[in-house]
């Protein structure tokens, strides 16, 4: 990659350079930022505050809201942690299937987001294969198939690791997206897909244990976070699914995880 | 009312009585190898008035009461013809002109474009003098048609390494590029730092950024119309050029002495052979080539027939694993045909095959991203010369079959193909009211049909796909059908002053997305109207004033312009080109507006000459679902722009120029706060295009020895492009810093400081 890089911007790399500008930032008013992401054990809403360009980020959060997580029958109050998590009194019983609303009570404003929990998505055939892409990089690349619910618009995410280290961030896939690589997408099939390892500290070896977790997202979290992943290259903001005009998101997903040891033999 | 229809009346007597004493006079402008001279001015001494403007066979017409005249011919870079004739009834003069020995003549004759535009009836047309851009310094010593064009009034760069220009608040998109007639959708080389015109293939280039004749259409900011070298008829030619990256040669020659000739040239840049030297990079491909052909044929005095080809093609790769590529086919055949002196016509067919491939293939998977443009059109166009009266008319029918995007993923395949069939009708008179007057008015009536055999949609307001429409093959899916009237008004106030208005309304049915907002790519994606986009229609009214001093040593322009633009696009929040496969799911469409004023002061006469032009300008886009739905300035949004072009000929054979451009900072959208997502840090934007990037200037320098030995002439040109070395921006962007106290930079991205060039070539 690295070669392809530089290969690209030999001819502009010969004279570009790079320097920092002076920019008159406008100041506006803040706006609360909501993370709620919950799982089926586990769960926890962190509520912060933009700032300016032109100070310092700031991660305070704030511990003053009334929170509550619901499912359309039971309403279960959540109160913050020591670091400013939110997360429920109670225990919570997550049913799949369901739609779960979360509301968010701050200084008379108001924001509610709702999710769909779906059910853990099923792994199907899982392969390895590794390619020497340059002189000193060698990519183990992991193929691997989602056995994908009929009759709906399905989203993903999903992510590898190796030794238990987190190799790179959640990645998004949808049913009909140009990367799966079936002939043809048809509703209900397994849907492949695939993406590769690196590592900075040392070469992947014989035995190394690498995972891949995989969620099912409903459409809401996966225009957030598509949307959030091109908000510096397009300069525009992500599509929240919060009501009220904050920033954030809330996602309620179960998590289905595959683990192998790799066997370089078997390339 | 009444009294309009007697005025009317009063002036058709009028005219009508004048057309009763005139007489033509008519004929071609050669050069001595009978290659007809395009843009030459023939004026006559005692009729300073009555001047014309040679036709792209050589032809000019003027129609004059009988009596003794003086005529006089001039081109830049030939000596200036001089003969007294008698005109009694049709005359028909054939003209030849030398070309000059040295290059000072060669700037004495640029005034012909200071006369040329006080008698030209179109307002804001630019005829480009070809050998004034060989001599302007130039990026690595290229001489490039598309960058000298940026130093115009009213015409943009759109910066460091790009080959596009704007013009009059329009993106390079809007424009409308034809080589020989065949349209170029993408003219750069090496990602647009280079054009694809290679200067020795050009015979004449002139852009219409105001009114655009009836002849043309399919843009709605401005046309450019090139038209390629012919071979020489009676001897051999040619010459080579090397440069620094890349090097060029032509050759013309006669097949049939003065009836069939040859040209053809082409260019190679070897940044490849640099990488030669270095074992890491040896197997890597980065290059770019073109190649112009043309076969010219004059069986009889009465018929032209040409036949010509260009290829322009970039490679990039990294050995077996990644390959780039893109460029365009043009293919022009055309025949002119003159039934007699009044009358003539031009058929041509003509084929343009814009394509881009790109493909990774790791480790067993194989992506690619592959799109084209190809058409198919058939153009036929007449003209009707009469007294007072040139009436064009003509029809265009083109078959589009246009390739948004195909990305592939191993064996699976998603693509987006669509055809259209676009045809045209025109009728244009320019008409001389009186010796002071002149008016051209037309009207092209566009249709456009969106064609079956490919997939269409119905989108909600997000986007989403509500249901897929699939058509038969070749059945209508969706039509337009456009109006579109042009006017343009010469008055002349005095023999040295004219005023001009303009008013134009034109359509674009092919719509580009940029990949970059910053240059073209190999990834642009094209769309054609359909169901869900419209057709970009523009209407454009300006108002110019020109003045030459009585010497036509100094001659200053100024116009002043408004442009309303219906159905101009623009991504939604959240998406890029490669989002969604389908093009309309990832665009809103709106309406735009420019206005501003330009002002030009130039001298043309005498061992030092240039001009200095001014622009003040202002461009908005209002679309529904961006920015909140208010007015937003254009991303080429840039309110003041300068250009200074001085070009000195020194004795001893040595001639020198500079540029220096200056621009306010285009429109940049910079972030109003910031928040952090699971430690990331994110940025917040309350606009779109709310801030400036910093002011762009740079002065370029180039100085030229040209020495002739008998029939061989041998040129060294030396040039430093950007002298004081100013890293201009080319991108800024936003980025997380410890060491900055409020943890947000600021970045400028520049792409050249200053480059030195050097360049040998020899022309026999």
């Amino acid at each position: 990659m690295r070669r392809y890089i530089t290969l690209s911007l030999l001819l502009l790399s010969l004279v570009s350079c790079s320097k920092i500008i002076d920019v008159d930032y406008e100041s506006i008013d803040k706006f609360y930022v909501i993370i709620a992401e919950f799982s089926l054990d586990d769960g926890s809403l962190l509520i912060t505050q933009s700032c300016d360009m032109d100070e310092p980020i700031a991660s305070d959060a704030i511990t003053t809201a009334t929170v509550a997580l619901s499912d359309g029958v039971e309403s279960y109050p959540l109160e913050p942690d020591e670091f400013g998590y939110y997360r429920a009194i109670g225990q919570v019983d997550f049913v799949e299937g369901r739609d779960y609303t979360i509301s968010v009570d701050i200084d008379e404003e108001h924001f509610s987001a709702t999710s769909h929990l779906y059910a853990a998505p099923q792994f199907g055939e899982v392969t390895f294969s590794s390619q020497q892409f340059t002189a000193d990089m060698n990519l183990v690349f992991c193929t691997f198939q989602i056995l994908d619910t009929a009759g709906e618009q399905n989203y993903y995410l999903y992510r590898l690791r190796y030794e238990g280290k987190e190799n790179d961030s959640w990645n998004l896939a949808k049913e009909d997206e140009s990367w799966s690589l079936a002939k043809e997408v048809i509703d209900g099939e397994p849907i492949s897909l695939m993406s590769h390892l690196y590592t900075f500290d040392r070469e992947l070896q014989d035995g190394d244990v690498v995972s891949i977790d995989l969620k099912a997202i409903d459409k809401g979290v996966y225009d957030f976070l598509y949307t959030l992943n091109l908000s510096s290259s397009s300069s525009t903001n992500p599509t929240t699914n919060f009501d009220g005009g904050c920033m954030g998101y809330f996602s309620i997903c179960s998590t289905s995880t595959y683990e192998a040891v790799l066997d370089f033999s078997t390339f | 009312m009444k009294r309009i229809y007697l005025i009317l009346l009063a002036l058709l007597f009028v005219v009508g009585a004048a057309a009763q004493e005139l007489v033509s006079l008519s004929g071609r402008v050669t050069d001595s190898a009978k290659n007809p001279i395009v843009g030459a001015i023939v004026t006559l001494k005692e009729l300073p008035s009555r001047g014309s403007s040679t036709d792209v066979d050589g032809r000019y017409r003027i129609s004059l009461p009988e009596g003794q005249y003086t005529i006089n011919v001039e081109y830049i870079g030939y000596e200036p013809y001089e003969k007294s004739i008698r005109v009694e009834r049709k005359r028909v003069v054939d003209i030849i002109i030398e070309q000059s020995a040295t290059s000072i003549d060669q700037v004495v004759v640029s005034m012909n474009s200071s006369t040329a535009k006080l008698q030209n009836v179109q307002i804001g047309a630019e005829h480009v003098d070809v050998k004034v851009l060989s001599q302007m310094p130039a990026l690595f010593g290229e001489n490039d048609i598309i960058k000298s064009l940026t130093l115009l009034p009213g015409v943009k760069s759109e910066g460091d390494g790009s080959s596009g220009f704007q013009v009059r608040g329009g993106t390079s998109s809007q424009n409308l590029i034809l080589l020989d007639d065949a349209p170029i959708y993408n003219s750069g080389h090496v990602m647009g730092i280079f054009s694809v015109f290679n200067d020795d293939a050009i015979n004449s280039a002139t852009l219409y950024k105001g009114q655009i004749p009836a002849m043309y259409g399919g843009a709605t900011s401005a046309v450019l119309d090139i038209q390629s070298r012919n071979g020489s008829v009676d001897n051999l030619a040619g010459g080579f050029d090397i440069g620094v990256l890349s090097s060029k040669a032509y050759l013309e020659c006669p097949i049939i002495d003065n009836t069939l000739s040859l040209f053809v040239g082409g260019r190679r840049s070897y940044f490849d052979l640099f990488l030669l030297l270095s074992d890491e990079y040896r197997g890597n491909s980065l290059y770019f080539y073109d190649f112009n052909a043309k076969l010219s044929y004059r069986p009889s005095d009465d018929d032209f027939v040409a036949i010509s080809y260009f290829k322009g093609q970039d490679t990039m790769g990294l050995e077996d694993m990644m390959d780039m590529g893109w460029g365009n086919d043009a293919l022009t055949a055309k025949w002119v045909h003159r039934f007699n002196n009044k009358f003539s016509a031009a058929t041509s067919l003509l084929v343009t095959d814009y394509v881009t491939e790109n493909g990774i293939d790791v480790a067993d998977i194989y992506c690619a991203y592959n799109g084209y443009i190809r058409n198919y059109s058939f153009k036929e166009s007449l003209e009707y010369s009469g007294d007072s009266h040139t009436l064009n008319f003509g029809l265009q029918s083109t078959w589009i079959d246009l390739l948004s995007a195909e990305w592939q993923f191993n064996d699976y395949i998603e693509r987006e193909q669509r055809q259209a069939l676009e045809s045209s009708l025109w009728v244009n008179d320019q008409w001389r009211v009186a010796d002071n007057l002149e008016i051209s008015a037309g009207v092209r009536l566009n249709s456009f049909l969106s064609l079956g055999g490919s997939p269409y949609y119905e989108l909600d307001s997000d986007g989403d796909i509500i249901s897929t429409l699939n058509y038969d093959s070749n059945s209508v899916v969706q039509s337009y059908l456009q109006l579109e009237p042009r006017f343009s008004l010469n008055w002349r106030i005095s023999p040295t002053q004219s005023l001009k208005l303009g008013y134009s309304r034109s359509s674009q049915n092919i719509h580009a997305l940029r990949s970059s907002a910053t240059m073209s790519m190999p990834f642009d994606r094209y769309a054609m109207s359909s169901n869900i986009i419209k057709p970009e229609v523009s209407d454009q009214i300006a108002l110019g004033y020109i003045a030459l001093t009585p010497t036509h040593d100094y001659e200053f322009t100024a116009e002043v312009y408004y442009k309303y633009i219906d159905n101009v696009y623009d991504y939604r929040d959240g998406k890029l080109f490669n989002s969604e496969i389908e093009i309309e799911r990832l665009i809103l469409g709106g309406e735009g507006r420019s206005y501003g004023a330009e002002f030009s002061a130039k001298k043309s006469v005498g061992r030092f000459t240039g001009w200095v032009s001014y622009t003040l300008s202002w461009v908005e886009t209002l679309i529904d679902g961006i920015s909140n739905g208010e007015w937003y300035r254009a991303s080429n949004d840039k309110r003041h722009d300068l250009s200074i072009v001085a070009l000195y000929d020194m004795p001893g054979g040595w001639s020198a120029s500079a540029n220096f451009l200056y621009n306010t900072g285009q429109a940049l959208t910079v972030p109003s706060a910031k928040y952090q997502i699971s430690g990331e840090t994110y940025y917040y934007y309350t606009a779109r295009n709310n801030y400036s990037t910093p002011d762009y200037h740079r002065l370029d320098l180039s100085f030229t020895h040209t020495k002739n030995r008998g029939k061989y002439s041998r040129e060294w040109t030396f040039g430093f492009y950007n002298i004081y070395n100013h890293y201009n921006p080319y991108i800024v962007y936003f980025e997380e810093s410890e060491s900055s106290a409020t943890g947000s930079d600021a970045v400028q991205y520049s792409l050249f400081g200053i480059i030195p060039s050097i360049s040998f070539g020899i022309n026999f």
